[in-house]
């Protein structure tokens, strides 16, 4: 009988020619590789998130103290609208856009995205957007706030052109946003590597998705409404001018049916961090994957039915508002089963306390925090008494600072490796994570106060009688050293591109495909790329290594036949960590 | 306008849907007993979604909701429909779900549906799908035009023919998303995720301008005698509302579960293929996702 022998598949180079890297800046501009275009994405929403943090500096001095006069109420509002259009357009959504451009080929097993050119074309018109909106400090900034409520931001109430460049803001980044929604959606379902069925992609991944269709979903609506604002303002078109048969109330349901989805667009992909961080550093699987993966989806489809709780004070059906509440309070029982789920997998685990699970763990905590009074904002009779007040200005700062900065951090610590293959400092880390977590505490913590004592959002001043002033100087005083902790990480991450311990490919010991190459990255990002045979395929691959490496021991003739991109499995099977290397 | 209570003691007893749901009932039932009769197993779950479903439609066509619906009530009238369209046939399909109907349908039936037979093909063809969801969009919405829900609501027979076109249209609906048919396979078919959100914003454009609209729509209840001091205007509301509650619901949980359901066979799937091309791998684990 005939016996047949198996050989170890033989490492095959799939690129057969690779454009050589021109090694200038203008290998940037011209760039379509998913990780120079992720590096440019986190690189130009960092320096946004930088400025909309000295806007939210400004005004937290102007309200230090009672009839304060550091800034008048027309540059107060100005700096309103700069803020929270910064914060929500130019850097919480695209920054996901950069993470998900340099993880998702890797984490995936891609050697690029499906589009390279396409994803090029996002990132510059984000550019376009940002350029174009804040060319209007050189004039006139707008200051109708950043969901730009008509009346207004008519052409009445808002004659200037800093509205207009707010709409064209809406229009690029839009647009930008949802090629790189079409880009994604197509790369995760058309460039997996073999044996990565949808029940083994890893969660960050179904964040990303569901992200993607959520953008694109939601796009389409508010760049409608922009544009009937538009036509509005210049070409007397009445949608939301009462006077000629418009209704202002067109606009509010236009701008939230986009505008509470696009609270999960922001918070999805924070959520699919988590779910990466905290295995990893608890030395434990996941817990309960499908349930996390099937919350994702199932938030994104009930997300699309909740967006008249930001109305509940306008003249609404008493029955319509309990409809909205009741869908809304909803919407938080696959978020709490996502909360219930992280905690699991922290229990009884090998926790190791590094800084991606510092911060993993205060978004844990804060982010369910803001849920509680996100909940709580939900029964509309609560919504009545506190809309409009700093209540809610401390509900969304909770649930977007808390949870989508603290998720951005996590990832920044945990990723930061494979980026640049050097290690960030723990200790200054660490440190930065306290800074953060108390100055935020501090920060937004005594504006619920606040708002229960009455004092409305978008006031530049007060008197001193309304007893607001302590409180002020408080969250004041934390957002200064909010800032400090976010300088710190800044500082850290400059200091370690230079000075930092040298990675490794692997140095977590994580569980996802993008350890499997070094770091950074090659070009074609893996030699080879691996079978996936379970939702840790570098657990699997680290595992199949070790149990290679005993054979070869005891068998010294033997050779082992490795594939080439295997540096990380090899490595941490072999050493366990980087730091030392 | 006085303003009166309707009541609530007003049952039907009209033969044609009791006859209808008695012999659905006792056909079920047949089924149910050769199935455990052949297996030996208890499908309590399936046979309890089966009956709620039943049971639904009973208090659907049979209690004062059908009569308050027809003559004070837009609010009941749409409860009924999203009751007959959403609720009911979810349930009834959820009631034959595999691996019930294999097991329990007699063996001609089940050579007529098997995908050699006519219907088995028309069954199993790729068309049947979108046909289905476009056959439910088309009755939601049509049954809605207010001409033709006023008019229906006015001829018992219209009305009879439209609660049967919203029935039939939900089974077909919940057919293509729950998969009860024997020997279609465990596959993963993502589409079916499409359907539920294709279904999803259809019915949305019905319950949301009832919600939101100024000005009630249908003339038969702006000029019907109003009940418990509810305005026609509020009424309309109540009726845009819950039905959009509920079908926000339906939907809701049964995306996650359809989704949790592909996960699985998608896994099971890769699983098998996985065995399939290197048969020396171990038996796949109790737990084969390889998480807790």
């Amino acid at each position: 009988m005939a016996t047949t022998t198996s050989l170890a598949p033989v490492p095959q180079i799939a690129t057969h020619r690779a454009e050589p890297d021109r090694g200038d800046w203008t290998s940037w501009v011209t760039t379509t590789d998913h990780k120079r275009i992720g590096i440019l994405y986190l690189v130009t929403c960092f320096v946004f998130f930088m400025v909309g943090g000295v806007e939210a500096l400004l005004m937290r001095s102007q309200l230090a103290v009672p009839n304060n006069t550091l800034i008048n109420a027309e540059h107060y509002n100005q700096l309103v609208t700069m803020h929270g259009t910064t914060m929500i357009f130019l850097f919480v959504i695209p920054v996901w856009a950069g993470f998900a451009n340099y993880m998702v080929p890797l984490m995936i097993g891609a050697r690029d995205m499906a589009f390279p050119r396409l994803n090029a074309l996002s990132y510059w018109l984000f550019v376009a957007g940002g350029v174009v909106f804040y060319s209007s400090v050189f004039w006139n900034p707008p200051d109708a706030g950043w969901f730009s409520y008509t009346p207004l931001s008519n052409g009445t109430y808002s004659p200037t052109a800093g509205q207009d460049t707010w709409i064209y803001l809406i229009h690029l980044t839009g647009l930008a946003s949802a090629i790189g929604a079409i880009n994604i959606v197509v790369t995760i379902a058309t460039m997996r590597a073999p044996g990565m069925g949808w029940g083994r992609l890893p969660l960050f991944c179904w964040g990303v998705l569901t992200q993607a269709i959520m953008l694109i979903v939601a796009i389409p609506v508010i760049a409608g409404a922009v544009t009937m604002l538009l036509t509005d303002r210049h070409f007397h078109t009445c949608y939301f001018d009462p006077r000629c048969g418009g209704s202002p109330l067109l606009w509010q349901h236009l701008f939230w049916f986009f505008g509470h989805p696009e609270v999960y667009i922001m918070i999805l992909p924070g959520f699919g961090v988590i779910s990466e961080v905290l295995p990893v550093f608890a030395r434990k699987p996941i817990f309960g994957y499908r349930a996390i993966a099937a919350s994702t989806v199932g938030i994104a489809f009930l997300s699309v039915l909740v967006w008249a709780h930001h109305m509940f004070t306008a003249p609404i059906p008493l029955v319509v508002l309990a409809f909205f509440m009741i869908s809304s309070m909803a919407i938080a029982v696959p978020t709490g089963v996502k909360v219930i789920n992280w905690v699991a997998t922290l229990w009884r685990g090998s926790i190791v306390f590094r800084t991606p699970l510092y911060f993993a763990c205060g978004f844990l905590v804060l982010f369910t925090l803001g849920g509680l009074s996100g909940v709580m904002l939900a029964i509309f009779p609560i919504d009545w008494q506190v809309h409009g007040s700093y209540f809610v200005v401390a509900h969304f700062h909770f649930v977007l600072v808390a949870g989508a900065v603290s998720a951005v951090m996590a990832a920044i610590y945990f990723w930061f490796p494979k980026m640049t293959g050097r290690m960030l400092s723990e200790s200054l880390g660490k440190l930065s994570f306290w800074f953060q977590f108390v100055g935020f505490l501090v920060t937004f913590g005594v504006q619920h106060s606040l708002g229960l004592s009455g004092m409305p959002r978008r006031v530049y001043t007060y008197n001193a009688d309304t007893g607001w002033g302590t409180d002020n100087l408080i969250s004041t005083i934390g957002a200064f050293i909010l800032a400090t902790g976010v300088l710190l990480t800044v500082f850290n991450v400059v200091r370690s591109l230079k000075y930092g311990v040298v990675a490794g490919p692997d140095p977590w010991k994580a569980n996802t495909l993008e350890w499997f190459s070094t770091s950074p990255p090659p070009a074609h990002n893996f030699d080879v790329i691996p079978k996936v045979t379970s939702v840790e395929p570098m657990k699997d691959l680290r595992a199949q290594i070790a149990q290679d490496s005993r054979n070869a021991r005891a068998t010294p003739t033997a050779r082992m036949r490795l594939p080439v991109g295997a540096a990380g499995a090899v490595q941490s099977a072999t050493s366990g960590g980087g730091e030392h290397v | 306008m006085s303003s009166a209570a309707p009541g609530w003691g007003e049952w039907s007893i009209d033969p044609g849907p009791i006859i209808a749901i008695v012999l659905t009932g006792a056909a079920y039932i047949a089924c149910y007993r050769r199935a455990h009769r052949r297996t030996g197993r208890r499908y309590a779950a399936h046979l309890l979604a089966f009956t709620s479903g039943l049971g639904l439609i009973a208090v659907a066509l049979l209690s004062p909701l059908d009569s308050i619906g027809d003559r004070w009530l837009l609010s009941a009238h749409t409860l009924q429909h999203v009751l007959l369209a959403d609720v009911a046939p979810a349930l009834l399909v959820l009631g034959v779900r595999p691996p019930l109907l294999a097991h329990g349908l007699p063996p001609e039936l089940l050579r007529a549906l098997s995908p050699r037979a006519r219907i088995g093909r028309v069954l199993r063809s790729q068309w049947f799908a979108p046909v289905a969801l476009g056959f439910w969009v088309a009755t939601q919405w049509a049954w809605s035009i207010p001409v033709v829900f006023d008019t229906a609501a006015a001829h018992p027979l219209l009305h009879t023919i439209e609660h049967l076109c919203l029935l039939g249209s939900g089974v077909l609906l919940w057919t293509v998303v729950v998969d009860p048919l024997p020997g279609q396979g465990r596959r993963a078919v993502w589409g079916r995720l499409g359907y539920l959100g294709a279904s999803r914003a259809a019915a949305a454009v019905v319950c949301l301008p009832l919600t939101w609209l100024d000005h009630t729509l249908y003339s038969r209840y702006a000029d019907a005698p109003r009940a418990y001091g509810i305005s026609a205007l509020t009424d309309q509301h109540i009726g845009g509302a819950g039905m959009c509650l509920i079908e926000f619901l339906v939907f809701g949980v049964a995306f996650i579960i359809v989704f949790l359901d592909l996960l699985g066979r998608e896994e099971q799937g890769t699983r098998v293929t996985e065995r399939a091309s290197q048969p020396d791998l171990p038996k796949p684990a109790r737990n084969p996702l390889n998480v807790s």
